[in-house]
């Protein structure tokens, strides 16, 4: 089974995953603040976004960060590999509503937990980054 | 039992500070100057401290800080080496006669070393910093004196130096004095702890003999080392009382009150304690812990407009300006504007009304928030700085709310450190960050749950019997 070193690695099977869900705009390192937002993606019909945040082992960390994403994006996810993601604590990802995809063994991506529409998007954010998406090469 | 209020002394770091000192002059507790600002613009730093002070009808006590320390040794922080070489003072620049490129210290420091006398203008001509442990005694005292005339005179040569129309200023004179003046000091390493403490008492005893106009104060500048040594603590509480000093400043390089750990934490609290009673004591660059310590004899503390709890004797060249965070006033730190945001419904904060009640009611949160919560974002408002910019920076104008908002809440903080009582400060800490604790984008910030961060061992140190 092919292991991925680097996160950057989970970058392609994730964008060419969300591209098959109907994304048709996704960006890597797409800044908020200071932070810096591994994917995100931008699906016009129905209209919705979605960050996502790649890691590969401490899940905790990006689901810290994960959280404020859902000021930015209706739907966010972590994506891991699919072995480190069996180890991540599902009822704590379910209560914030963040989702979980599971990549590997190669270039497969298995949405583990859905994502729940953010509660706390904040709609300034939300249409910046949609503009951003727009502007973008499809 | 509550205290007087711990002081804030804020600290020039250069002009383009100059809006706040002027807007916040009436609640400044004192005024710092570094001699190498004053040096290099001599005549605008001047007419700021006067300017500053006359908005306070001159009864703003005034700092000037000789950075003795710059030119003694010091660790490169990027090799961990002791370096005598003074490179930390240089810059690369055109010499103005040859036009050629050259590596040399720069003119503020050259101005400063002039005017403290000649073993600090010897270093520079030389480029090997001053070596305390081999200067004589006779020297020494040759030396203290310099440090001291520096301070008591500079200003009022400045002041007959240039032309002052008006007639307040004229009349501030009075101020030429400063508060206190700083006996000589080098900082002291680990691996020269023992000459250098040595040196440091020396040199208080000595500039306390010499009875200047105005009080004599020590600085203490050690490293972590020297903090967590139990002996060189108790050293310090041994020696410096019987030097005649009425005050001291402490300076540890690298004691960060947020990141200490609780030995560090507790040994700073024991200096306070154990000095306090004898002389004024300070921390020259402290935070909110410091201010807590009012109740174990702390005195006040000093900081820049731009940070407040740390600052290393040796800054690493180059390094970036890092964006200016929301002080959060419940767990005292500096977080994120978007770390803040999403934890605002999570701590039941979802108006403009609850958080001017539970988080800030400063006058730039009312300003910048009015009736919308929503507009908190504007803290963190981004752009892109230049053309060839990779990302987006802060603004001047989000910086400046934040260093305002910052800046206004800490010079509040002491008095209410004063009301508490001494037995009340733990429970105080923990209880003002409760409902932040178990907000997950503050993790990073306050620590995961069940493990101690700051605000644990802040409360633990508080509760510690010393």
């Amino acid at each position: 089974m092919a292991t991925f070193r680097k996160e950057s690695a989970l970058l392609e099977p994730v964008t060419g995953s969300m591209r098959r869900r109907g994304y048709s705009r996704t960006q890597p390192e797409v800044q908020f603040f200071e932070y810096s937002m591994d994917l995100y993606g931008y699906a016009s019909k129905p209209q919705k976004t979605t960050a996502v945040e790649l890691k590969l082992t401490r899940w905790m960390r990006a689901f810290e960060q994960a959280m404020i994403y859902q000021l930015c994006a209706d739907f966010v996810y972590l994506a891991l590999p699919m072995a480190a993601a069996q180890r991540v604590e599902v009822p704590l990802l379910k209560r914030h509503g963040i989702g979980l995809i599971g990549v590997g063994p190669g270039p497969r991506c298995v949405v583990l937990v859905p994502a729940q529409q953010s509660l706390v998007v904040m709609h300034s954010y939300r249409d910046f980054y949609v503009s951003l998406m727009q502007e973008s090469r499809p | 039992m509550t205290v007087q209020p711990p002081k804030v002394v804020l600290r020039i770091g250069s002009h383009a500070e100059k809006e706040y000192f002027e807007q916040l002059a009436r609640f400044l507790d004192g005024l710092m100057v570094g001699g190498n600002l004053l040096e290099i613009t001599p005549a605008a730093t001047f007419s700021l401290v006067y300017a500053i002070g006359k908005k306070r009808g001159a009864t703003l006590p005034f700092y000037l800080d000789p950075m003795t320390y710059c030119f003694g040794p010091y660790i490169d922080p990027t090799t961990g080496r002791k370096r005598i070489d003074l490179n930390a003072l240089k810059s690369k620049r055109k010499d103005r006669k040859t036009k050629k490129e050259i590596f040399a210290v720069k003119d503020s420091y050259t101005a400063l070393a002039s005017k403290l006398g000649p073993h600090f203008e010897g270093a520079v001509k030389h480029g090997a910093a001053v070596d305390i442990s081999v200067v004589t005694p006779d020297q020494r005292d040759k030396m203290c004196q310099g440090v001291v005339d520096y301070q008591i005179r500079r200003m009022g040569e400045i002041r007959a130096e240039i032309e002052v129309d008006d007639e307040d200023m004229q009349a501030l004179s009075a101020v030429d004095k400063p508060a206190v003046v700083f006996a000589p000091y080098f900082f002291i390493h680990e691996s020269w702890a023992a000459a250098g403490l040595d040196a440091a008492i020396d040199l208080a005893r000595r500039t306390a003999a010499l009875k200047p106009a105005v009080p004599v104060h020590a600085v203490v500048c050690a490293n972590l080392a020297v903090l967590r040594s139990a002996a060189h603590v108790q050293y310090l509480i041994n020696q410096l009382p019987a030097t005649g000093v009425s005050g001291v400043w402490l300076w540890f390089d690298g004691f960060n009150e947020l990141e200490a750990p609780l030995d560090e934490l507790v040994n700073f609290r024991k200096i306070v304690k154990g000095l306090g009673g004898t002389m004024e004591v300070y921390n020259l660059h402290g935070g909110y812990y410091s201010l807590l310590l009012a109740h174990d004899g702390l005195a006040g503390i000093s900081h820049g407009v731009g940070y407040g709890e740390q600052k290393p004797v040796a800054q690493v060249i180059g390094a970036a300006a890092p964006t200016v965070r929301y002080y959060l006033p419940p767990i005292s730190k500096r977080v994120g504007v978007p770390d803040v945001q999403r934890c605002l419904p999570d701590v039941g904060i979802t108006t403009a009304a609850e958080f001017f009640t539970q988080v800030c009611d400063c006058q730039i949160c009312k300003g910048v928030i009015g009736s919308d919560l929503a507009r908190f974002a504007a803290f963190g408002e981004m752009h892109r700085a230049s053309a060839t910019a990779q990302r987006d920076s802060q603004t001047p104008a989000a910086a400046k709310m934040c260093r305002f908002h910052f800046l206004l809440n800490r010079l509040q903080e002491p008095k209410a450190v004063a009301k508490l009582t001494s037995a009340d400060r733990a429970k105080h800490v923990t209880a003002d960050a409760k409902p932040w604790r178990d907000c997950y984008p503050l993790r990073q910030h306050l620590g995961p749950t069940g493990e101690r961060g700051y605000i644990e061992l802040w409360a633990e140190a508080l509760d510690t019997s010393i």
